[in-house]
């Protein structure tokens, strides 16, 4: 058995693809990385934040992005993929299984270069190291970088010999190092009751992984469900029902390939090449479905009465699936088909329109007219709240921006009309912190039953905010 | 900006308006505005009142009554409460009663909690002599319709416009109230801020309170910022006119003013002639006591001259009480000492008040009570610092918790509180706000913003920090919430929360009032400060240990006085740990000035401080001591004056003597004139009393070059003149300390330790000192040491045992339980630890310490030590086998100690460090080196500084195995060593060694170096 292990200490740094430099991670209260520009200036991980900024006034500061980290390790674990198929993740980098007798490929050394090169091309970088299990080649990744250690070679003494400073727990790392225990082998010799009593169960079993007494048990990661198809046509296609007939089938596979990972999607790509240009469109759901099928009207209502831009002779198809959480189907079959409804005329509009022309329309607290209501990109609808307004007389329908009033004879006038002010004024003074607003509204009286919402500032000016219905 | 609608303040004569719904910055994150600027500016618009309605409290009143005084406007005094069934509503008091029951609402309402208050419809039923006004809205009417009841024609409904859109409809509603309840509307302004142009800032208050930014506020904030004081001509066009009337008829119906309380201090005898006599006759027979070989005549002349004072001021009871309680702490063995200007009272002294002899020193009962002081005396006393809480106790039960209470004191915004929480509120991110805040130290103003944001790269021109700027300036000096002031406490005949109201301190049991210390200055209301000195401590456990073992004098007074070989210590600058005199600027002055009496202490102490050394008094005192210069003094009764100080004054009471004699004013009017020129204000009356002073003097002989050089010294000195008395009090301690440190410095040793936190040095610094001296001192041992130092007496040998509290990490309990047990000394460690149940963190604690098992490695005591787990009943111990553990070096041991206990007995880690720095001198070498000379030294970090005042400049002590060092760093070398400078343990400093005129030397820092210790 051999183990191959690559550990990224730099691993929050990497979250950060485009950092300036000097740059540096916190977790909030402490560092956990810095660059060499920041180390330079004498940050170290474990140290205050606060006091970062006083050693290091250029640093730039960014709270830690675990899940920009996770992205990493799985690109990491995919790239050690092609080598072996059980490849487990550790939080600052992966092992992977090789048993040492069937093996792909002859020789591991080849096996690391090319490894290496890859995770220098994916801009990962980070050491490596085999060993005959996984907590020592861990461990050697980071203690002696490059080293192979087969069930051949004296390794137990080599691993003996690692310092205590690179045991996974911190605290009793520092412990040991008190009691003036330097290296990893003093501390097995120590009674075993008595490391367990002081050190706990979890030292216990990680040095029994060490030595190879205990096994390693683990999920082996899994590589993400992709669903690609090609469709070539052996006649060019010119109109969407064409397109729609040629879709029907790569659909219906994606819908036996969900089935089978018993995944969902919400997401498709779709990308038509032909005359040598190729044009992508990109279809999303509001909720992730488990059929196909699902995606041929919204394609539909992409292209209707819209002739393809070019010949196509080339069609593909691809999604990426996520494992399915819950089910679709309700127990009880009550009112959810409402919601169903909404949700496909949304996705049918987003089709039409683009997803960024859908909005919702929201309330925000804030006592200047202009700013009150929010436009937000369609989310599930949450609740809406319009406290605090309740006593308030302001028209829906505003006027931006505000529309220059002409005075005369003493008055405002609006589209040649004299306006008499109803009720009012209403002072509005707010938002100084970034667009100062003063003004005194009045609702005002055009004739014909028509009212309007017109406001003054200290200028004199008067202006048209709005009509009341 | 200006609204071109609104007339300026020009006073409309046909509109009569009176405030009656006002908050100020009392209410804490609502109000905008001190009460004073309110005050101010209605007066300015004409109008007819103004009540102040803080928010359950009543903490602003006594100011907004000086100003409305000023002013000439009518104050009324209420509150605003929000009762708990729902109704918010504004209580005004129409007469002494109604305000007694006012005060005594909030104090029931405050009782809850700090900080809050809880108050219920019941509790307002039953107020007779108050009106009540009623912030009308739908959800509460309901609920107000008892109180409506209750109250009859004492009930009204508060109208309140601030031009909304639902104004008209609100002005329906209101009319629509009044017929149902049958009351009329009454107009007010829920008033926030005295200007608009407070707006933002009660914007930023708000979203304060609200613990989120301005921009998430929403509704939370105003709409407008119609909520301030308001021309009348405004009020006129908003509200209708009956309203407006209504005001006034509610004002006219209150005649409160705060100067008819009537405060009255606890009788200590049924009569005022009675106290006296009492007062007489205690004075006369402390003096005897004092003076068992006579009374001198001028002691007994000044005290009859006091008592008289006493007398004609009516403030006999209150020495009485202090004498009262001087004695309690006595009974108790509290050692304790007046201060400050009360030393200056022979009946003080005659009481056991205060320790300075009169017959010693000159005293001048003016500076502590005159008739020309506005104010009542107060008297300040020292206790030792553990043991106040006793004291205070003591006058709570003595009076009674509802007659006593702690003088209360707002803490306010300084620069970086105000400068943190602004940030916060505008949004900024949180990273930037703790950076920002963190470029101010706690002491540090609003006006050095600019240049501290310019100097760390941010620019303080940008429209965001402007912003940030202006806001931070508004909010400095505006308070965020009530506490207590260090140790004055009230005492009153009557319950104090018919006079003011009380309420509840952050520590269980005490009470606070809601008037600070000028507010109760104002009201002419006594007070007792009872501070606590660490010294007094110190003093008390060495007498008592003195005592036990027999080894000396075991009360203050029988300590021997004018020994000459304490004062050969002191002029030595031997005085580290001795109280006043052991900072480097006093050590470095001692060996020129060199005290050899009493009096030359009280000088010591009152001269190294910044006032006189910036003043340029110290140099010509010390050349005129050492005969460099000849004093001569234009006429006998200066020279009486200023004699003993050698023509230099450099007392406050010398100051007062001076025009006294000079210039023939009286000694009240001289104290006066000291304190306003203290003041720094009333220049008019300066020039009015340089007049007077020149005509005095002129009358009397003097040469008016003369007087204008005593005006001078006069004016210059003011400021920050010493007292005397103070002095005096404070050398009586000064030594006594010495004298223990002279001949008991092993006792002295213990007694400080035990004392900590206290004094200049830490503990680690007097323990060396001690050994220095010879004093053979013993580590903590788990077996032989008890919870605090001790001193261990073997025959003729003497020793001080280190106590376990020096070990760091050790808990209280562990401690305690540690010492419980008996026979430690035949025990061993495993059996102790066992007795005790020592958690694992204690066990480890005393092993890092060295303290578990002193003759085994300190590897094996740590092991043992984490491997304590608390013991199964059932199952024994099991048996561990042995491991064989590497023995420490010295160096590691030395680490270690100072790690675990602050210090190491066993050397220094610069001894050990030396070896790596070889091109270092030992810091006790920089004697021998001239001034000017390149030194190159080494040492642990013991503190660094940077004092705002010193223009960037760094300040370093390092310590070596053979002393101490001072370093001055200059800023472009602090910023190229900056990691060095901020996190450093021990350095290498290269730097030219300086000394200064007065002997203190520092080695100005030209290169650092990292000095590991690993």
């Amino acid at each position: 058995m051999l183990w191959l292990a690559v550990v990224v200490p730099d691993l929050p740094l990497l979250a950060f693809p485009d950092r300036p430099s000097p740059f540096a991670v916190t977790d909030g209260r402490r560092l956990v990385a810095c660059d060499d520009k920041a180390g330079a200036c004498g940050l170290h991980p474990g140290m205050p934040a606060t006091e970062s900024g006083v050693l290091c006034p250029d640093l730039c500061l960014r709270d830690r992005d675990e899940v920009a980290e996770g992205r990493v390790l799985s690109r990491l674990a995919s790239i050690l993929y092609r080598a072996s198929p059980r490849v487990g993740v550790r939080p600052h980098g992966a092992v992977a299984q090789f048993t040492d007798q069937v093996t792909p490929f002859r020789d591991i050394r080849r096996v690391m270069d090319d490894l290496r090169g890859r995770l220098r091309e994916a801009g990962i970088g980070g050491t490596m190291a085999c060993a005959p299990t996984a907590e020592a080649a861990l461990l050697c990744a980071v203690a002696e970088p490059g080293c192979i250690l087969t069930g051949r070679d004296k390794w137990r003494e080599f691993v003996a010999g690692l310092p205590v400073s690179c045991l996974p727990f911190p605290g009793s790392a520092a412990q040991l190092d008190e009691l003036r225990i330097r290296t990893l082998g003093e501390c097995m010799a120590l009674p075993r009751a008595g490391r367990m009593r002081r050190f706990g169960a979890g030292m216990e079993a990680f040095f029994g992984r060490l030595v190879g007494e205990r096994p390693e048990v683990f999920v082996s990661w899994q590589p993400p469900i992709v669903f690609s198809r090609r469709v070539r046509l052996s006649y060019a296609l010119d109109n969407e029902e064409a397109l729609l007939f040629a879709l029907r089938r790569p659909l219906a596979h994606l819908t036996d390939t969900l089935r089978r990972h018993d995944a969902m999607t919400d997401r498709l790509t779709l990308a038509l090449t032909g005359d040598g240009q190729t044009q992508t469109q990109v279809f999303c759901l509001t909720a992730p479905v488990r059929r196909g099928e699902v995606f041929l009207p919204l394609v539909r209502e992409r292209f209707r009465d819209r002739t393809l831009p070019f010949a196509v002779s080339d069609v593909h198809v691809r999604c990426d699936c996520a494992q399915a959480r819950e089910g679709t189907l309700a127990l009880w079959a009550e009112g959810g088909a409402r919601a169903e409804e909404w949700g496909v005329l949304v996705d049918r509009l987003q089709a039409r329109l683009g997803s960024s022309s859908v909005c919702a329309l929201r309330w925000h607290a804030d006592h200047r007219p202009e700013r009150a209501t929010r436009e937000l990109p369609w989310a599930s609808p949450g609740h809406v709240s319009f406290g605090g307004m309740a006593e308030a007389n302001h028209p829906l329908w505003l006027v931006d921006p505000p529309e220059a009033l002409v005075v005369a004879h003493g008055g405002p006038r609006w589209q040649g009309r004299p306006l008499a002010c109803l009720e009012g004024p209403e002072r509005i003074e707010s938002g100084w912190w970034d667009e100062a607003v003063v003004r005194e509204y009045f609702v005002a009286h055009a004739g014909q039953g028509q009212r309007l919402w017109i406001f003054r500032t200290p200028g004199n000016e008067w202006f048209l905010q709005g009509y009341f219905a | 900006m200006r609204w071109s609608g609104q007339i300026g303040y020009v006073v409309m004569s046909d509109i009569r308006y009176a405030e009656l719904h006002c908050l100020s910055h009392f209410s804490f994150q609502r109000g905008a505005s001190s009460p004073v600027e309110l005050v101010r500016q209605a007066a300015a618009l004409g109008y007819h009142a103004l009540a102040l309605t803080d928010e359950c409290s009543f903490a602003g009143l006594v100011a907004a009554h000086r100003a409305a005084t000023e002013a000439g406007m009518k104050i009324l005094a209420g509150v605003e409460v929000t009762l708990v069934e729902g109704p918010k509503c504004v209580l005004l008091a129409r007469h002494v009663r109604g305000y007694a029951e006012l005060t005594a609402l909030v104090t029931r309402g405050r009782r809850a909690a700090k900080g809050r208050y809880h108050l219920e419809i019941s509790d307002v039923l039953g107020i007779g002599d108050c009106l009540l006004l009623w912030c009308a809205s739908d959800s509460t009417a309901a609920a107000v319709r008892p109180l409506a009841a209750a109250f009859g024609t004492r009930f009204w409904i508060l109208g309140e416009l601030h031009r909304t859109a639902a104004d008209g409809g609100r002005i329906e509603r209101l009319q629509a109230w009044a017929e149902e309840f049958g009351r009329p509307v009454v107009a007010a302004g829920d008033v926030h801020m005295h200007v608009r142009g407070r707006r933002a800032l009660q914007d930023v208050m708000t979203a304060i309170r609200l613990k989120m930014p301005v921009q998430e506020a929403g509704y939370a904030l105003f709409q407008n910022g119609e909520r301030h004081l308001r021309p009348l001509a405004s009020l006129k066009a908003l509200y209708p006119s009956s309203w407006l009337a209504e005001t006034v008829a509610v004002a006219d119906l209150c005649s409160f003013r705060l100067d008819q309380l009537r405060y009255d201090y606890p009788q200590a005898t049924p009569t005022a002639a009675g106290s006296v006599r009492r007062l007489a006759r205690l004075a006369m027979r402390g003096l005897h006591g004092r003076y068992p070989d006579g009374i001198p005549a001028d002691v007994r002349a000044l005290a009859a001259h006091e008592l008289r004072l006493i007398a004609e001021l009516a403030y006999a009871d209150y020495f009485l009480t202090v004498h009262d309680l001087v004695a309690f702490a006595r009974s108790r063995g509290i050692l304790c000492q007046g201060r400050g200007s009360a030393a200056n009272s022979v009946v003080c002294y005659a009481l056991g008040i205060t320790s300075v002899d009169p017959s010693r020193m000159e005293v001048l009962f003016e500076r502590f009570v005159s008739r020309e002081r506005d104010e009542p005396p107060d008297i300040d006393i020292d206790f030792e610092h553990e043991r106040r809480e006793e004291v205070i106790q003591y006058l709570y039960d003595r009076y009674g918790r509802t007659h006593a209470a702690m003088t209360g004191s707002a803490i306010t915004y300084r620069a970086r509180s105000a400068v943190r929480d602004v940030a916060r509120a505008l949004g900024w991110e949180p990273a930037l706000v703790d950076r920002l805040a963190g470029l101010l130290s706690w002491w540090d103003g609003t006006d050095v913003l600019e240049k501290r944001f310019a100097d760390h790269r941010y620019d303080p021109g940008s429209p965001m920090f402007r912003q940030l700027i202006a806001l931070v300036r508004q909010i400095a000096g505006q308070p965020r919430h009530w506490s207590q002031h260090t140790g004055g406490m009230v005492l009153s005949r009557e319950p104090l929360s018919g006079l003011v109201p009380v309420e509840q301190a952050a520590m269980p049991g005490r009470t606070v009032l809601q008037w600070t210390k000028d507010d109760l200055d104002t009201m002419r209301i006594l007070k007792v400060d009872c501070l606590g000195l660490g010294i007094l401590t110190v003093l008390r456990k060495a007498l008592a240990m003195l005592k036990e073992h027999g080894l000396g004098p075991g009360d203050l007074a029988d300590i021997p006085a004018e020994d000459p070989a304490v004062f050969r210590m002191i002029a030595a600058a031997d005085t580290i740990g001795v109280f006043q005199i052991e900072s480097r600027a006093q050590m470095a002055l001692l060996p020129r000035l060199k005290p050899r009496s009493f009096y030359d202490l009280v000088i010591q102490v009152a001269i190294v401080r910044p006032g006189p050394i910036q003043g340029h008094m110290v140099h010509p005192y010390l050349r005129r001591r050492a005969g460099l210069e000849v004093v001569t003094y234009p006429s006998s009764a200066i020279e009486k004056v200023l004699g003993r100080t050698l023509g230099v004054p450099l007392f406050q009471e010398q100051v007062i003597k001076l025009a006294v004699v000079a210039a023939g004013f009286s000694p009240g009017e001289a104290d006066s004139l000291r304190r306003s020129m203290a003041a720094w204000h009333h220049e008019g009356d300066l020039a009015a009393f340089r007049e007077r002073l020149r005509e005095g003097m002129r009358r009397q002989g003097y040469t008016l070059s003369y007087a204008d050089e005593i005006y001078g010294q006069i004016k210059g000195f003011g400021a920050y003149g010493f007292p005397e008395s103070h002095a005096a009090s404070f050398a009586l301690l000064a030594y006594a300390s010495a004298w223990l440190k002279c001949y008991v410095p092993d006792v002295y040793l213990c007694a400080m330790l035990n004392s900590q936190p206290l004094g200049f040095y830490a503990p680690a610094q007097l323990i060396a000192d001690a050994r220095r001296h010879g004093v053979r001192v013993l580590p903590p041992d788990i077996r032989h040491s008890g919870a605090e130092t001790q001193l261990v007496v073997n025959g003729k040998r003497r020793a001080v045992r280190l106590g376990l509290d020096r070990v760091r990490n050790l808990s209280q309990t562990g401690c305690v339980a540690i010492g419980r047990i008996a026979c430690r000394e035949t025990r061993t460690a495993d059996e102790i630890v066992q007795a005790a149940a020592l958690s694992c963190a204690d066990a480890v604690a005393l092993a890092r310490a060295g303290a578990l098992y002193a003759e085994a490695s300190r590897s094996q005591a740590l092991w043992k030590g984490l491997g304590v787990m608390p013991a199964l009943p059932l199952f024994a111990e099991p048996e561990e086998p042995d491991v064989r553990w590497p023995s420490w070096t010295q160096a590691e041991k030395v680490g270690a100690d100072y790690r675990s206990l602050g210090f190491s007995l066993q050397g220094h880690p610069m001894a050990f460090l030396r070896q790596r720095a070889p091109q270092t001198i030992p810091i006790a070498a920089l004697g021998g080196r001239r001034s000017g000379a390149q030194v190159v030294i080494g040492g642990l970090v013991i503190s660094r500084q940077r004092p705002q005042s010193a223009a960037g400049l760094i300040f370093m002590l390092i310590e070596d195995d053979t002393g101490t060092a001072n370093l001055i760093i200059k800023p472009e070398i602090g910023e190229r060593h900056r990691a060095l400078v901020l996190g450093a343990a021990a350095l290498v400093v290269r730097g030219r060694l300086e000394r200064g005129k007065e002997g203190v030397q520092h080695v100005l820092v030209g290169a650092l170096e990292a000095l590991s210790a690993g």
